[in-house]
């Protein structure tokens, strides 16, 4: 391996993919931006246009916290919260960051409120609305660190790359692709672990 | 495991990556059917020209002139009282009767002797006006008056005191209405504030 290669893989840097890979978060960060400022001058369908940008992501955040069937109704809150608080966003390509975090937090509140456990009910495999594999597998990376969680879940269920869940975040590729190394580590770990058992 | 494609699902797939992608891909967000219920655009929510510091400013420049208002009242009408309870005994006579007590509605007595019966007011520019810091009531010892003078005076008197006792009373209804529209305009200032730094959520 020349040496050229290694230090592109120690900054995880893959040569013209990798510019083009930095380029295309750019060029969304300030499409999001010019969204978020025309949100807010008061532009609706803008916020309608982010709304469907960053669901996945608020989505992966709140399933890697929350039961399944609370998922969905938590989105619409932490949309709504965002939607009147946009105002006080102070930059625009913040807001996935920022959208990020009211996420978690609200994740953090429905905990409060409902006193529900982090380990997804034993009889939620067998509910008919939820894929009983589907259901262990995210019952198995639940049980892994919080970043890592995060992370996964946006990248194996919610399909987002590792770039985008940066770019989506706020958070910074080198840490999402440690994130993923060593969350995809783990979790294979644990599978092995219950395919063994 | 293929970190390339773990990174951007580049390069060879990692079956392991992709059975778990197909798996967990079933819980995927769907996009609803309706459309996200926004609330009616409220003016906390957008950026517009009434900002939420030049709101507070507004609010606070209007309770002020509400309050400067109010008070230029209040010291009118004390100064009417001032200029009443200053009114120098009619039954002595004056040299000069000032202006001022005829333009502020206080008529000296008729019929009393008086300098205004039917007299011109005599002033140095001829026009009528008479500083009253120039008039000197004469240094004379109260004169006894008849009984029916007495009777006229008393009633006099009795006017000059309820006038000013209603002087009073709208002095200290305006004060009040100063203090209420000063608490009211406190309390949307207060208000305001609130809704500013209420989140709503968490």
């Amino acid at each position: 391996m020349s040496e050229t290669d290694t230090a592109n893989q120690l900054l995880f840097i893959k040569g013209a993919g990798a510019a083009s890979t930095a380029a295309e978060p750019a060029l969304e960060t300030s499409t999001d931006a010019r969204l978020v400022e025309a949100v807010m001058r008061g532009d609706r369908d803008s916020f309608g246009q982010l709304y469907d940008l960053y669901a996945p992501m608020v989505h992966g955040i709140l399933l890697a916290r929350v039961p399944w069937d609370e998922v969905d109704d938590l989105v619409q809150d932490v949309f709504l919260v965002a939607f009147k608080r946009v105002h006080t966003l102070r930059e625009a390509g913040a807001f996935g960051g920022w959208l990020a975090m009211i996420a978690r937090n609200r994740a953090v509140d429905f905990h409060r409120r409902k006193r529900a456990t982090e380990e997804l009910p034993e009889n939620l495999a067998h509910r008919g609305s939820v894929d009983p594999e589907a259901a262990e597998a995210l019952r198995l990376i639940r049980t892994l660190p919080e970043a890592y969680r995060e992370t996964l879940v946006l990248r194996l269920v919610e399909g987002m790359t590792g770039p985008e869940i940066a770019e989506r975040t706020g958070l910074t590729p080198a840490s999402v692709r440690v994130n993923l190394h060593r969350g995809m580590k783990q979790l294979r770990e644990k599978l092995g672990m219950e395919n063994s058992s | 495991m293929n970190e390339d494609y773990l990174w951007d699902k580049s390069g060879e797939t990692d079956p392991d990556i992709e059975m778990l992608e197909n798996r967990l891909g079933r819980l995927r967000y769907r996009r609803p059917a309706e459309p996200l219920p926004l609330p009616a655009t409220s003016r906390w929510s957008f950026r517009s020209s009434f900002s939420h510091p030049a709101l507070a400013a507004a609010a606070v420049l209007m309770m002020l002139l509400l309050a400067g208002g109010l008070w230029l009242g209040l010291q009118s009408r004390s100064g009417q009282r001032e200029s009443v309870n200053t009114l120098p005994d009619s039954s002595a006579p004056l040299e000069q009767q000032p202006r001022e007590h005829v333009s502020s509605g206080v008529r000296p007595p008729l019929g009393t002797g008086g300098p205004l019966d039917n007299k011109f007011v005599a002033s140095d520019n001829n026009r009528g006006v008479v500083h009253p810091a120039r008039v000197t009531p004469r240094n004379h010892p109260p004169r006894r008056l008849s009984g029916k003078r007495q009777s006229m005076a008393r009633k006099r008197d009795r006017k000059g005191t309820t006038s000013r006792e209603e002087l009073a009373r709208e002095g200290e209804q305006a004060k009040a209405q100063l203090i209420m529209a000063l608490h009211i305009a406190s309390d949307k200032l207060n208000a305001v504030q609130k809704k500013i730094h209420t989140n709503p959520g968490t």
